[in-house]
């Protein structure tokens, strides 16, 4: 028989990991405007966590259709293109400001962050949808190994 | 002026609502409406920027050298048109083809299973990249355009899983791989150099310094790029196997229309950034009569109708470069009629290759069709005499003044090119009788009536009747490129559009 299950400290550990790559990839698409960081590099973040979910706890990180995410992602990012167009202004013209709110203080805000979360999503709805189509794979092919093994026996 | 962006933008929104559709029948009509859109957008531009406008769009309101240009200008306007018809055609040819599904063993045409994998949604990728190519005015944001086609074409070339997909997709992706890693050296090497990308801020820099050994490096690999990507001889090696194994539709737009993208790179780059590179412009030069030698002599030796035309493709890319490389205004105008002769004429015949590959499978040996479909035969002798270059049709317009340019021109390597590309457009004249014995002449009885759906019919009666105009109104077409090529000769417009005043700081208007 085959250990279907892994690691119980493993998949302990992973827990608390998977929250702090969320956090970071979250940190960096926030953070990319005007420093290192970006939708990009948060969405391969946030598939680290993914990938992580499924080789502790054998479960995916998201449970929806991931694949829907690119979809709506490039349409996010392509509005935020198309909207300075609607007012008269530049395909892709980026508004900012400064905004002061209680407990969290002085921040800038940038409408080219919406275009970031478009590319984000994109990210993130391909690698999960990878990893997800590989584990699926991996399974089928597990299963098929212990049907065999079990035939030996 | 932020109609120029539109060609780009409206492939990428289609192409992500595309995603989203459930049924073929919804994601035809969609990609059919999303298309015409893009080709009359293609169109204003066309008409505005033909007229001898430059239109520009700095993308986020970022002045040309720091941020990314769109610019169109004629020869802009030539290539979006062309793209735009095209699209269009492909998308109804693939959608009509769609709703009868191929005989067993017979990949020929889209069937469902591989239109659910996102086809549509690929090519509208696939047009926004080609798009993007030609109106962009910056070095880097050109090879992005080139990637966003290059995935896009992965996709379509490889979707299916056919062993000789397999086989020839992987060819082509890394030849492509190897060429874009090539671009993005030359781009930084260019960047290094310049400290600028934008390609009119460049060619400023060029006038003002003059060439050095450097630069010519940096135009020799984008050179080098160009031509693998306009599948010119020595590096053109992986099309005539690779185009024919996708759809036909498909494979009529990527044969048409992709590698002349690589044909307006060089125009653009030669034109624009380094129209002082004479041995560069002279090797491409010899290069094209190799081409046209090997297209037209490949051909002959097919036995399959797409493989056939692939060669015949690669031959008009000689015809292509050659003009656009004759290093006279005579030569590059009629390299631009040439070529707007060349994209109607491949696709035509890519159409006419898949309803006879739907008649009688791929092989084009089967006689006696021409009493059966007596309308075919006569789309292909119209579309099969152009591709030769034969009176009354545009062919026969732009290789005569392609060769007069050549010979008005005079120097011994000209006439030598010159007398290349008069012999190998009798071996093509060849290659399509080799077809039309193969396939429309003699007697058979074996030859059963296959129903051809009326929509298929229609989309390549269209594309011949474009044929036709073209040859009908040859000469207004003939002064229009003409006119572009005028313009392509100092680019003083396209210049001073892109850069009114050079070294301007970035502009501070806020959004209200």
């Amino acid at each position: 028989m085959m250990i279907k299950y892994p690691d119980v400290f493993f998949s302990v550990l992973a827990r608390p990991v998977i929250f702090v790559l969320i956090a970071l990839g979250l940190h960096l698409l926030l953070r990319g405007a005007k420093a290192p960081g970006g939708g990009f590099i948060a969405g391969l973040v946030v598939a680290a966590a993914a990938l992580l979910s499924r080789m502790a706890m054998d479960r995916p990180l998201l449970s929806f259709n991931t694949r829907l995410l690119i979809p709506w992602g490039l349409l996010l990012a392509a509005a935020t293109g198309i909207a300075p167009m609607l007012l008269g202004l530049p395909f892709l013209k980026s508004a900012f400001g400064y905004q002061t709110w209680p407990f969290i203080g002085k921040f800038p805000w940038e409408t080219a962050l919406l275009f970031d979360m478009g590319v984000f999503l994109v990210v993130v709805g391909i690698t999960v949808t990878i990893i997800d189509l590989l584990a699926q794979e991996a399974e089928y092919e597990l299963v098929v190994m212990e049907v065999e093994s079990g035939q030996e026996h | 002026m932020n109609l120029v962006a539109l060609p780009v933008l409206i492939p990428l929104v289609a192409g992500a609502s595309l995603l989203l559709f459930r049924t073929a029948r919804a994601r035809t009509i969609f990609a059919t409406l999303a298309t015409l859109l893009t080709l009359l957008t293609s169109l204003l531009i066309a008409v505005r920027s033909l007229s001898g406008e430059v239109l520009v769009v700095q993308m986020g309101g970022w002045p040309a050298p720091f941020g990314i240009t769109l610019v169109a200008d004629g020869l802009t306007g030539i290539m979006l048109l062309l793209s735009g018809l095209s699209g269009l055609l492909t998308v109804l040819f693939a959608g009509s083809s769609l709703q009868h599904s191929p005989r067993r063993g017979q990949s020929a045409l889209l069937n469902r299973a591989r239109e659910a994998f996102g086809v549509q949604a690929l090519f509208q990728f696939l047009l926004m990249g080609v798009n993007m190519s030609f109106l962009t005015g910056d070095l880097f944001n050109l090879f992005v355009s080139f990637e966003v086609m290059l995935v896009a074409s992965y996709g379509l070339l490889l979707l299916g899983g056919e062993l000789a997909q397999l086989r020839e997709g992987f060819k082509y992706v890394v030849i492509n791989l190897v060429a874009s890693a090539i671009f993005v050296i030359a781009a930084g090497l260019s960047y290094g150099l310049f400290g600028s990308l934008n390609m009119a801020d460049i060619a400023l820099r060029l006038q003002a310094n003059g060439l050095d050994s450097r630069v010519t490096m940096v135009a020799m690999l984008l050179a080098l790029v160009f031509t693998t990507k306009a599948a010119a001889f020595p590096l053109g090696f992986w099309l005539p196997n690779s185009y024919p194994t996708p759809p036909v539709a498909i494979s009529a737009f990527f044969a048409a229309v992709l590698t002349k993208v690589g044909v307006y790179a060089l125009i653009r780059a030669f034109t624009l950034m380094f129209p002082g590179e004479l041995t560069i412009q002279t090797i491409i030069f010899t290069l094209a009569g190799i081409t046209m030698l090997i297209g037209s002599l490949g051909a002959i030796a097919r036995q399959r109708w797409r493989y056939l035309l692939a060669f015949t493709n690669i031959a008009s890319i000689g015809y292509l470069l050659m003009g656009a490389f004759s290093r006279s205004e005579s030569g590059l105008s009629a390299a631009l009629f040439y070529l707007i002769h060349s994209v109607l004429v491949i696709f035509t015949l890519f159409l006419i290759a898949g309803l006879a590959e739907k008649i009688s499978g791929e092989r084009y040996r089967n006689e006696g069709h021409l009493s059966v479909y007596p309308w075919l035969g006569v789309g292909f002798f119209i579309s099969a005499i152009a591709l030769a270059g034969l009176p009354p049709t545009s062919g026969f317009i732009g290789k005569y003044s392609l060769v007069q340019a050549l010979f008005s021109y005079g120097d011994a390597l000209s006439l030598i090119v010159a007398s290349i590309a008069v012999i190998s457009g009798l071996l093509l004249l060849y290659a399509v009788m080799l077809i039309w014995r193969g396939f429309f002449w003699g007697e058979s009885d074996a030859v059963h009536l296959v129903n051809l759906p009326w929509a298929m019919s229609a989309v390549v009666v269209i594309a011949v009747a474009l044929l036709l105009s073209l040859a009908a109104l040859g000469g207004p077409i003939f002064n229009l490129s003409e006119r572009v090529a005028k313009q392509l000769q100092t680019n003083q417009q396209y210049l001073s559009q892109v850069l009114p005043t050079p070294g301007l700081e970035p502009e501070t208007e806020e959004l209200r």
